[in-house]
């Protein structure tokens, strides 16, 4: 396997990997809130479900870059 | 379809004596979602309660404080009370049971008391025994004081500061030490502050023990025999409320519905002799609700149609009856307003479709079933059903994926690998090409999705603020992101990267690509305003937000992949008792995913619906239907 290879692998999981831990990071406020107002109204739940997810689709583009580096410049 | 049952206002007026009638009638339909009179007229004021509410009140109170005792949780009953029955009776059973039980749930607290104190006697004993004096040399002296107590540290020296007549002995005790200081009578109030220092605690015992050995085995027993009465007393009360629970019940639902009706004058507008009672009912029941009230009470009582500038009508969902548990995931977001789509229908045709997607395994499919049936039968309440119906759904599409991914339990069924050779999977996952497929068919779903979430914006507003707005406001967005696409398809062949296009239609479509978009862009900046230009690139992540339809499926196959490595080739292979670790590894590993698998597919389905789609027409915020009237569960008329 030739070096470029493994490190394109490895740039793949670091898009990923990083953009999780940048998601966390964005949610773990939003999601301690989002508890707090459900425990004063149960009703909150659909909004403060939409509020805590909303920094999870950079771990979506990290993942849809990971996959280009994965299929398109590995030649699958 | 997708709008929520039609309503109309109705006001309900007669004179006030057959009050009493259109109560009882309007709470057996079920049917009329009542408007409170806000009290905002000189004429009218609102009514007081009818006469029986007081008692009613009392006696279920006394009913709910029983059923806090029992904690009864779910429960069918065994028999049905009739109304009658129930109204002869309550008088002497409300009070008899209240009696009874507070009575039984009173002295199982003295019990509880009793033994309390008893405990609490014998931990103070057990040091005495370790300091080995009898109990008649510990007190009962004319000139001296004796202090006994638990103390942390040796305390002599600084009690020789104060005097040096005492006598000290002391004895280890559970990394402490048991004391009794006997001193010259007197000097103990002026001890008492220097042994406080070593942080001394006082023990105090009855003069009347001779031993206290014999003390405390006296306690034992005494504590062994008010712990057999005391469940012998719950035992009597477990048997009370189980002959009684059906009536009980029973009593609790009557008076709830027999108190509703005596204090529906509460909610309507009263003058001297005739009443007004306004709310809204289903258009088409309407005309059942007027003939019943009026049959009732020979036309003396009128129904009428009414239009009013008050006009807030509750919202009632309306679905077909495979699409209704899904109305939970659309009242958790929110109820939708009156005037809303109510996309019910459409979670109902994505919702499992997109869980299917992510989990397809033909093994969690079928464990799922199964347990969604076996809770199924467990617990009964409508919202648990709705829940696992909604599983009931997901298992079943599943199972479907699971054939097209041809995969069990994270094994390949079908192909090479597989277990059957002969057949091809339609598109194994694991395969690079396929996967990438998957991603663009995760991605064009995305886009139907965004499609059809603003042509739904569309038609709503276009319904409910006219064609303008509906241009403006959400066709904006349809230009936009139709530019965008043709855009991006072009510029993509441009860059080498995906080739769709003959060579002759290329610039035609960035063109027009562009155009629209720039033109989208303006439309928005008018209708929405120029801050809405900061939501562009947000349509862009809605649309990718969708690869997580692949994703999360990769993910849980991989999981299950190194669980079934991890079990057989490291384990079951190698023969002997490693089978045994390997299979544990195997179900260990499987039911952790499963549980994985039910979570995360089904939160993330549930996003995709909240998060991209309910954004771009789905505001929420009605009143749900809410009818005056109650199903009758334990009792029957």
């Amino acid at each position: 396997m030739a070096i470029e290879t493994g490190l394109i692998a490895v740039g793949a999981g670091l898009a990923v990997g990083l953009a999780g831990i940048g998601s966390g990071l964005g949610e773990q406020g939003i999601g301690a809130a989002a508890v707090g107002a459900m425990a004063e109204d149960p009703e909150f739940f659909g909004k403060g479900l939409l509020m805590t997810v909303i920094p999870e689709t950079i771990v979506i583009f990290g993942l849809v870059i990971a996959f280009l580096l994965m299929f398109m410049f590995m030649g699958a | 379809m997708l709008k929520p049952v039609r309503m109309c206002k109705v006001s309900v007026v007669g004179p006030k004596k057959f009050f009493e009638d259109v109560s009882d009638i309007l709470h057996d339909l079920n049917l009329i979602h009542i408007e409170d009179y806000p009290e905002d007229d000189e004429y009218f004021r609102i009514g007081e309660p009818l006469k029986g509410a007081e008692k009613l009140s009392r006696y279920l109170v006394s009913m709910r404080a029983i059923l806090s005792y029992i904690g009864n949780g779910e429960y069918e009953p065994e028999r049905k009370f009739k109304t009658a029955e129930i109204e002869k009776i309550s008088d002497s059973k409300v009070e008899e049971l209240e009696r009874i039980i507070t009575g039984l749930v009173e002295k199982i607290r003295k019990y509880d008391e009793t033994i309390r104190s008893l405990e609490e006697e014998r931990e103070n004993l057990n040091p005495l025994i370790t300091l080995g004096l009898s109990p008649e040399l510990l007190g009962g002296y004319r000139s001296l004081d004796v202090i006994i107590g638990i103390i942390r540290d040796d305390p002599s020296e600084r009690i020789g500061e104060i005097t040096d007549e005492f006598e000290l002995f002391t004895e280890e005790f559970e990394g402490k030490y048991v004391m009794a200081l006997f001193l010259r009578r007197g000097l103990g109030e002026k001890v008492i502050p220097v042994l406080q220092e070593f942080g001394f605690n006082e023990i105090t015992f009855s003069r009347d023990i001779e031993s206290f050995e014999d003390r405390i085995s006296e306690i034992e027993r005494e504590i062994e025999d008010l712990k057999v009465k005391r469940q012998e007393t719950k035992e009597e009360l477990e048997k009370i409320e189980r002959e009684n629970l059906d009536l009980i019940l029973a009593m609790e639902e009557h008076f709830t519905i027999e108190l509703e009706k005596d204090e529906l004058p509460l909610r309507s507008a009263t003058s001297n002799y005739a009443f007004v009672i306004s709310g809204y009912v289903p258009e088409d029941k309407f005309e059942e609700v007027k003939r019943r009230v009026e049959e009732r009470t020979d036309g003396k009582v009128v129904v009428e149609r009414i239009e009013d500038e008050i006009w807030n009508p509750p919202t009632a969902l309306k679905n077909p009856g495979p699409a209704k548990p899904f109305e939970m995931i659309t009242h958790t977001f929110a109820t939708p307003k009156y005037t809303e789509f109510d996309p019910t229908l459409i979670i109902w045709l994505f919702f499992p479709f997109f869980f299917g997607f992510m989990l397809g395994d033909i093994g969690y499919g079928i464990s799922i079933l199964i347990i969604s049936l076996i809770l199924k039968r467990k617990f009964r309440t409508e919202g648990w059903q709705s829940l696992l119906n909604v599983m009931l759904y997901c298992g079943g599409s599943t199972i479907v994926f699971g054939f097209i991914y041809g995969e069990m339990f994270g094994f390949e069924l079908f192909g090479e690998h597989g277990l059957f050779h002969s057949i091809t999977p339609i598109a194994p996952r694991l395969d690079a090409e396929i996967a990438v497929l998957l991603l663009v068919i995760s991605i064009i779903l995305g886009l139907i999705k965004v499609y059809l979430g603003y042509i739904l914006g569309f038609i709503q507003t276009y319904q409910n603020h006219g064609f303008k707005h509906a241009f403006l406001e959400k066709g904006s967005w349809l230009i936009l992101l139709t530019g965008g696409i043709l855009a991006i398809l072009a510029g993509m062949q441009i860059l080498g990267v995906w080739v769709v296009l003959s060579e002759s239609l290329l610039k035609p479509f960035l063109g027009t690509g562009i155009a629209m978009f720039i033109a989208g862009a303006l439309l928005i900046v008018k209708g929405e305003g120029a801050v809405y230009v900061m939501e562009i690139p947000t349509l862009l992540s809605n649309i990718m937000s969708y690869a997580r339809l692949l994703a999360i499926g990769l993910s849980s196959v991989g999981i299950a992949v190194a669980f079934n490595t991890m079990g057989i080739d490291l384990f079951i292979k190698k023969g002997g008792f490693l089978v045994v670790i390997g299979v544990i590894i195997l179900l260990l590993g499987h039911f952790i995913n499963l549980l994985l698998g039910i979570i995360d597919p089904g939160l993330q389905s549930l996003r995709l619906h909240y998060v991209e789609f309910f954004t771009k027409f789905y505001e929420g915020g009605g009143i749900k239907y809410n009818p005056f009237g109650r199903k009758r569960k334990y009792t029957e008329e």
